[in-house]
């Protein structure tokens, strides 16, 4: 086969001939549409209840805060952050008080929602995601990205800072104790350094704990994914194609597990219990029926805005949401979905993508479902699955974006970007790839602008190429128009976040760290502002692309192939195999102490 | 009839020439004539008429234009005296005289005309064949109709048209469709009936894919050198044939990144089938013809 196609380009070759390549993927040519302010990725999870059944929704894209009285279906107060504070996770207290974790901020906004104030806000540390109120004494927890966990009393001061590990989530507190989840690798740690891991299958691993919270009955449950551990291809021949399906899976059969699938674990006295969803999409938050025996999950997807319909509005939509599509899941993959809890199976509800971009979901006192979306943004209140569902509308300007559509619109693989890039930074995972080895999940918040070549082995030229190779061919996406991918691409180097820095570390070791960077070199390679990702260099004999240093610490495991588990790890293999001096003990506790700091 | 047209001619001839008659006695007079008086080129069939009459009686009393008057020693001879006379007027609708409408009548039955030599023979041959074509790494049934006008053995103009239908057919449905013309110079083995032909043709390559968002059309060009040899009896006959082809343009299919469908411009074939030709007369004689004629 490779003989007789070598004759026919030599062939070609000499008849100085041309070839027509015919793309079949489908080309999405729908114009361009850009927020004024672009959204930044979805982290989900940004709803609920207090017991007065009011639901408090955080909205990220706009910077606000909704206070909603569900009894009345009315929306009480929108309460304006500053921009960029990005609020997220939102826990209420027994004195009534919201407490809301800012991102973009870096720390935390106290909420009066009677009074639709903010009452306190205070900085803790860079990208904070979880937050839980300790019942005993009202004193607040706050998980930070980099490892820290915060605790304040319930008058904001902060008693107690805890180095962890990185890339905390959510906390628990159960039966008094608290815990942390750890987002990529879907753990679970205690403060005892007790550490919860889910069971990994043959052929499977747990990972990318988007939601961990405390069931009615005590347990711990955690929405996550499972990623494959299954060779995967990356050019497969036609025959292996699957039907409507592409090189990373999905078609025409929807019964089937996807290599990336959303699972719900459940952690308790009788042990740990995983339910896989088949033909799942990304899922960012979920939450029990108060019976326990359905969970309802949050499918963004994406939603692109439709005109305005000429029947009038009012706050109950005419049968256009509901339960009423028993099936699969539909193109954009955005739904509100319900499942038995202890069980799935190909046909699900869904509510066919008219509730709206939905990133999180809640039962409220009266058993009712409520899910926000982003885009519109707009509350859903179901009394059950089959009645039309009571929308309050939020309002505030559309955050619509192309870039952060193609970002989180599903691929006939079932896959989206955000599937292996949640948050908008990296799974975590190890792929292997036929013939090409383990390649662990590259980052996306360090900032790839001026990083081209892009990919571990620097084969992907330009972001053009990537998106064509990546999301169309091997995912199963749609090609994108020029216009499109340009927009894409621009909402992709934005998403660059601060650095890691939470400016609590040992300044001399700092310093020292950064003279033993250059002192072994490192800086050859990784040079220029991103501290690295603009060439491609051999070590131990094989060419790499040489990654930013931005963000390093947050994103392990580390190297091509995750080889290295911990930053100490990653930089006593870089020293043993590129530095021209030896590293001692020391050495890498320096030089780790600095790599902290980018 | 041979021998009443002899006798007319010779009756006419005599009745012309007679001094009596001087020439200017009217033909419808009695007019006597006698034998001696006849001259000797015509005494010959009247007399071979004498001896052929000998047993018949003679006609009396009848008056026929160019009859002479029977005298003793003409009913003697035995000459018709009932007035079918070879020259008589006579009905053309009688149905009693024949053989008389067509005067030479019809003969012996002629040669068939000779066939044109092949170079010369001009005609339309009509070809139809089926078979596989390659295009490298692919295999796939064609079907070829060519029309050629020209000199049975020589240069003829031709036209031809093609289906090549891939069988694979999961992600595109594709028809080629190459289409030329050109000439074509045909020429005989020997002396039998088998001739071998080579083209050249120019034209293009219509592509038609079917795939899920429609149909899409690619125009190229493409020549095609067809090799065949054909054995022809009357005007049908067996063709075997090579189909050369290239379309200047490689075509590549793919989805989600992999190839599903390709072809390279290059192809080869092998047809067979039938032609039909039809006559279409002499081919005019060329200068270079007629010298060879000459010589």
């Amino acid at each position: 086969m490779t003989r007789t196609r070598t004759l026919g380009v030599l062939l070609l070759a000499l008849g100085g001939c041309s070839e027509d390549v015919i793309d079949l993927d489908p080309l999405d040519t729908t114009p361009v549409v850009e927020a004024s302010v672009r959204p930044a990725p979805i982290v989900g999870g940004t709803l609920t209840i207090t017991a007065s059944n009011q639901a408090i929704a955080a909205d990220p894209d706009r910077d606000v805060v909704y206070v909603v009285d569900l009894n009345a279906q009315a929306l009480r107060h929108a309460i304006a952050l500053e921009p960029g504070d990005q609020p997220g996770r939102v826990v209420v207290g027994a004195d009534g008080r919201a407490h809301v974790v800012l991102r973009g901020f870096g720390g935390l906004a106290t909420i009066d929602p009677d009074a639709g104030v903010v009452t306190s806000r205070q900085r803790l540390c860079p990208e904070p995601r979880g937050v839980a109120v300790h019942e005993t004494d009202g004193s607040l927890y706050v998980a930070c990205s980099g490892g820290a966990l915060v605790h304040l009393s319930s008058a904001g001061e902060e008693l107690e800072r805890r180095e962890l590990e990185p890339d905390l989530r959510d906390v628990l507190i159960v039966d008094g104790a608290v815990m942390v989840s750890v987002f990529r690798e879907a753990a679970i740690v205690g403060l005892d350094g007790a550490r919860i891991e889910l069971p990994e299958g043959p052929d499977d691993a747990a990972h990318v704990a988007w939601r961990t919270w405390v069931t009615a009955d005590g347990e711990i449950a955690m929405l996550h994914q499972v990623a494959s551990k299954k060779p995967v291809p990356i050019d497969p021949d036609p025959d292996e194609l699957p039907p409507g399906g592409s090189a990373y899976g999905g078609g025409d059969d929807p019964c089937q597990f996807g290599l990336v699938s959303a699972a719900v674990t459940t952690i308790g006295s009788e042990g740990v219990h995983t339910t896989t969803l088949m033909n799942s999409r990304l899922t960012v938050d979920a939450a029990f029926s108060p019976d326990g025996e359905r969970v309802a999950l949050a499918v963004p997807g994406a939603v692109r805005p439709e005109p305005p319909s000429d029947d009038g509005g009012g706050n109950r939509l005419n049968g256009g949401v509901g339960f009423e599509d028993f099936g699969f899941l539909g193109e954009s993959g955005s739904t509100l979905r319900v499942e038995p809890k202890d069980g799935t199976e190909c046909f699900t509800f869904t509510s066919d993508g008219e509730a709206g971009q939905v990133t999180a979901v809640a039962y409220d006192t009266s058993g009712r479902l409520v899910s926000q979306s982003r885009e519109p943004a707009r509350l859903l209140i179901m009394d059950d699955e089959w009645s039309p569902p009571a929308v309050i509308e939020l309002g505030g300007e559309s955050r619509f974006d192309t870039g952060h559509e193609i970002f989180h619109r599903a691929t006939d693989s079932g896959l989206s970007c955000a599937s292996c890039h949640p948050e908008g930074t990296d799974d975590g995972h190890v792929w292997e790839f036929d013939d090409l080895g383990p390649r662990r999940t590259q980052a996306l918040d360090v900032g790839l602008r001026d990083t081209a070549p892009f990919h571990w082995d620097g084969d992907m030229e330009t972001f053009d190429t990537l998106m064509s190779e990546v999301l169309a061919h091997r995912m199963g996406g749609k090609r994108q128009s020029p216009e499109r991918a340009d927009s894409f691409t621009r909402w992709v180097f934005d998403q660059q976040r601060p650095a890691a820095d939470d400016g609590r570390g040992d300044a001399a070791l700092v310093a020292q760290g950064e003279a033993l960077f250059a002192a072994h070199a490192c800086d050859k390679c990784h040079d220029g502002p991103a501290l690295g990702g603009q060439r491609t260099e051999r070590v131990s004999g094989v060419a790499k692309q040489v990654p930013t240093l931005r963000r390093v610490s947050l994103h392990p495991p580390f190297m091509h192939d995750g080889r290295a588990h911990t930053l100490e790890d990653a930089v006593r293999d870089m020293i043993d195999t590129t530095s021209p001096i030896a590293g001692s003990d020391a050495d890498v506790e320096a030089l780790t102490a600095y790599l902290r700091t980018l | 009839m041979l021998h009443l047209l002899a006798i007319a001619i010779a009756s006419a001839a005599l009745a012309l020439t007679s001094p009596a008659a001087g020439g200017d006695a009217p033909l419808d007079g009695p007019t006597e004539v006698t034998t001696e008086s006849a001259p000797a080129a015509v005494a010959a069939p009247l007399e071979a008429h004498r001896h052929a009459s000998a047993s018949a009686p003679p006609a009396v009393d009848v008056a026929s234009p160019l009859l002479f008057n029977p005298g003793p020693s003409d009913a003697a001879l035995g000459l018709p005296k009932s007035g079918a006379a070879p020259l008589d007027r006579r009905d053309p609708a009688a149905a009693d005289f024949p053989e008389l409408r067509v005067p030479f009548g019809a003969g012996p039955e002629l040669p068939p005309a000779p066939r044109p030599a092949p170079r010369e023979l001009r005609l339309l041959r009509l070809d139809l064949m089926t078979g596989p074509v390659w295009r490298l790494e692919s295999t796939e049934p064609t079907v070829q109709g060519s029309v050629e006008f020209g000199r049975a053995q020589g240069l003829s103009a031709g036209l031809f048209a093609s289906v090549i239908v891939a069988p694979e057919r999961q992600f595109v449905g594709v028809l080629d469709a190459p289409v030329g013309v050109g000439p074509v110079l045909r020429g005989r083995l020997r002396e039998r009936s088998i001739y071998g032909s080579v083209g050249l043709s120019a034209g293009v390559m219509i592509h038609r894919a079917r795939i899920d968002s429609g149909v899409i059309h690619r125009v190229d060009p493409d020549l095609q050198l067809p090799l065949k040899v054909a054995f022809t009896a009357q005007n049908v006959g067996f063709t075997l044939a090579v189909l050369n082809g290239f379309s200047f343009r490689g075509r590549t299919y793919e989805r989600r990144g992999v190839t599903v469908w390709s072809r390279f411009p290059y192809r080869v074939g092998v047809a067979l089938g039938v032609h039909f030709d039809v006559e279409a007369g002499a081919a005019r004689t060329r200068s270079g013809d007629r010298r060879r004629l000459r010589s």
